[in-house]
């Protein structure tokens, strides 16, 4: 492309565009079309032939986006609701990047009819992306958690499952877990401690969450402390989750689901706790894989993960760990114009991922 | 390695049965896929190993060979395929395939357009992805190519998911049948910018 324009003569002094916004105000009160606005912009505008041809394009697509902007509305993702919550509330996610949310379920061979155990303190993403995998059928997402309040997972509602998908997403406390065939006072450490940690810390924030917010059905539902005499009393909950349109994911695991999993293990094991610490999760979760079963674990730092890892490999629980860190750099794709956008995320976060072994000789 | 039958989960809680592929692990960036058989052996530099030793001990079993040296034997599933399969192209690794999977949208039931096969890295993981009601449809140009990645399919177990065809998709596009029926479409082709 021939371009003999150039810049040297284009002063930013704002007084190249003849329309007012008050004149603009007017076409627009009589009814006059986007595209036309931006064509008396263009038309007014005593600097643009000076421009370059692609500063011209620019000029016009940041006038489109003002005036006649267009939107395509898409069925919800993965993809997009994690691209979407990165660039507004990356914290809410745990800053859990495209990419990385994409190696955590190919490196845990997310699948159908698998029984896939969570620990999902990203909002909700994780278990909506891995159930988006999971599908109808059989096999279930159980999202397990320390205590007895359940981490909040508003966001699988943004993907739009049906009932069939709905019904394969549960949880269930990691005390009802473990095994404990040798009877209760073999329950490991953490069972029985973060009963205690649990239920004092979490009180407050549970009551906040059913008398705060009415539109987080889901959340209300699963707030509800699952101690034993509660159990019951959840199956009639309150007349609120039943007026809701959304269907129920999250409900408690069945007892069969329970006795099924401790007697094949899972499948495959995820965890994306940034808060937690990624090494006491693991020597709990890992004993309730399957042998050969593949888990990875994200966090947004390194050290924790080192850490795990070399607990792991010590107590010799796993084979084939590896840390990755995932990289993503987005690219402009026109013609003459193919470059890196300008600015780039550099933190995705790092995974660590493995294969649980039989210990067994 | 997947469970294309509804009523079966998949559970490595199975073990190691006469004809099942098992990946033995030697290290990290050792491992090599093996087919079970009661009467073979594996060598190695650990020793010679009886697979009839291996037969019903579980998939994730440490396994020792006559001189006590030992390897693990691990349930084969698409990621690790990847790192064992044998390479007739370049192939494509988990990094860029999980990305693929998750940007190309694909779910259990999705129909799957793909060209070319080359080695089938990516095809072993889009299978897994539309398992187990949909369908990958792969072609490539080199009939060789395409008879040892059927062969790999039905190593794998995932050959009722994938179909491979023989066709030069950037010279004639994909077959007619197909048109408005397809949810994803990835190509990886040679010439891409001499497509219309």
């Amino acid at each position: 492309m021939d371009e003999c324009r150039d810049n040297r003569a284009l002063v930013d002094n704002n007084e190249a565009q003849t329309l007012t916004s008050e004149d603009i105000d007017e076409m627009r009160r009589q009814g006059v079309k986007g595209d036309e606005i931006i064509e008396a912009l263009i038309s007014n505008s005593a600097t643009y032939e000076k421009k370059t041809a692609f500063s011209q394009e620019k000029y016009r697509i940041k006038k489109q986006k003002k005036y006649a902007p267009r939107v395509l509305l898409r069925r919800p993702s993965a993809r997009s609701i994690c691209e979407a919550y990165f660039k507004k509330y990356p914290h809410r996610i745990g800053f859990l990047r495209v990419d990385a949310l994409s190696l955590l379920l190919s490196l845990a061979n997310v699948t159908a009819n698998s029984d896939i155990l969570l620990v999902d303190m990203v909002g909700g993403l994780l278990t909506g992306a891995v159930a988006e995998r999971l599908g109808a059928g059989t096999g279930y997402v159980c999202n397990t958690y320390l205590g007895s309040s359940p981490y909040p997972v508003d966001m699988v509602r943004t993907f739009n499952f049906d009932n069939e998908i709905c019904k394969r997403i549960v949880r269930a406390p990691l005390r009802d877990l473990c095994l404990d065939q040798t009877g209760t006072s073999e329950k490991p450490d953490a069972c029985n401690a973060e009963l205690n940690v649990g239920t004092s810390e979490k009180p407050d924030a549970s009551n906040a969450e059913l008398n705060g917010q009415t539109s987080s059905i889901s959340m209300e539902e699963m707030s509800l402390p699952s101690n034993h005499e509660a159990a019951d009393s959840e199956t009639t909950v309150s007349p609120q989750s039943k007026m809701g349109k959304t269907p129920k994911a999250g409900e408690k695991a069945s007892e069969e689901a329970i006795k099924s999993w401790k007697e094949n293990g899972f499948s495959s094991l995820i965890i994306a706790a940034p808060d937690a610490d990624a090494w006491s999760l693991a020597k709990d979760l890992l004993p309730l894989l399957s042998y050969s079963a593949p888990f990875a674990i994200y966090h947004q730092y390194l050290q924790p993960l080192a850490t795990c890892m070399h607990n792991l490999q010590q107590g010799k629980m796993a084979i084939g760990l590896q840390i990755s860190e995932p990289w993503l750099r987005e690219y402009q794709v026109l013609p003459s114009r193919t470059h890196p956008l300008m600015q780039m995320s550099a933190f995705g976060g790092y995974i660590l991922s493995g294969t649980k072994i039989c210990s067994c000789s | 390695m997947l469970c294309s039958d509804g009523t079966k989960k998949l559970s490595f809680g199975g073990s190691i049965k006469d004809g099942d592929l098992v990946i033995v692990y030697e290290k990290r960036d050792v491992m090599k896929a093996v087919k079970v058989s009661e009467t073979s052996v594996l060598q190695n530099r650990f020793g010679v190993f009886k697979h009839s030793n291996w037969i019903g001990k579980p998939f994730g079993s440490k396994v020792l060979s006559n001189k006590g040296g030992f390897v693990y034997l691990l349930a084969p599933t698409p990621e690790l395929w990847t790192l064992v399969l044998s390479h007739r192209t370049q192939i494509l690794y988990i990094a860029d395939i999980s990305f693929l999977i998750t940007y190309l949208e694909i779910v259990p039931g999705s129909l799957v357009l793909e060209s070319g096969t080359g080695s089938g890295s990516l095809t072993t993981s889009l299978a897994r992805a539309v398992a187990p009601t949909g369908h990958v449809y792969t072609f490539d140009f080199h009939q060789q190519r395409a008879a040892s990645a059927r062969e790999d399919f039905q190593s794998t177990g995932v050959d009722s998911l994938v179909t491979v065809g023989v066709r030069d998709i950037q010279g004639e596009g994909f077959p007619d049948e197909y048109s408005g029926l397809a949810d994803s479409v990835f190509l990886d082709l040679v010439l891409l910018f001499t497509l219309h």
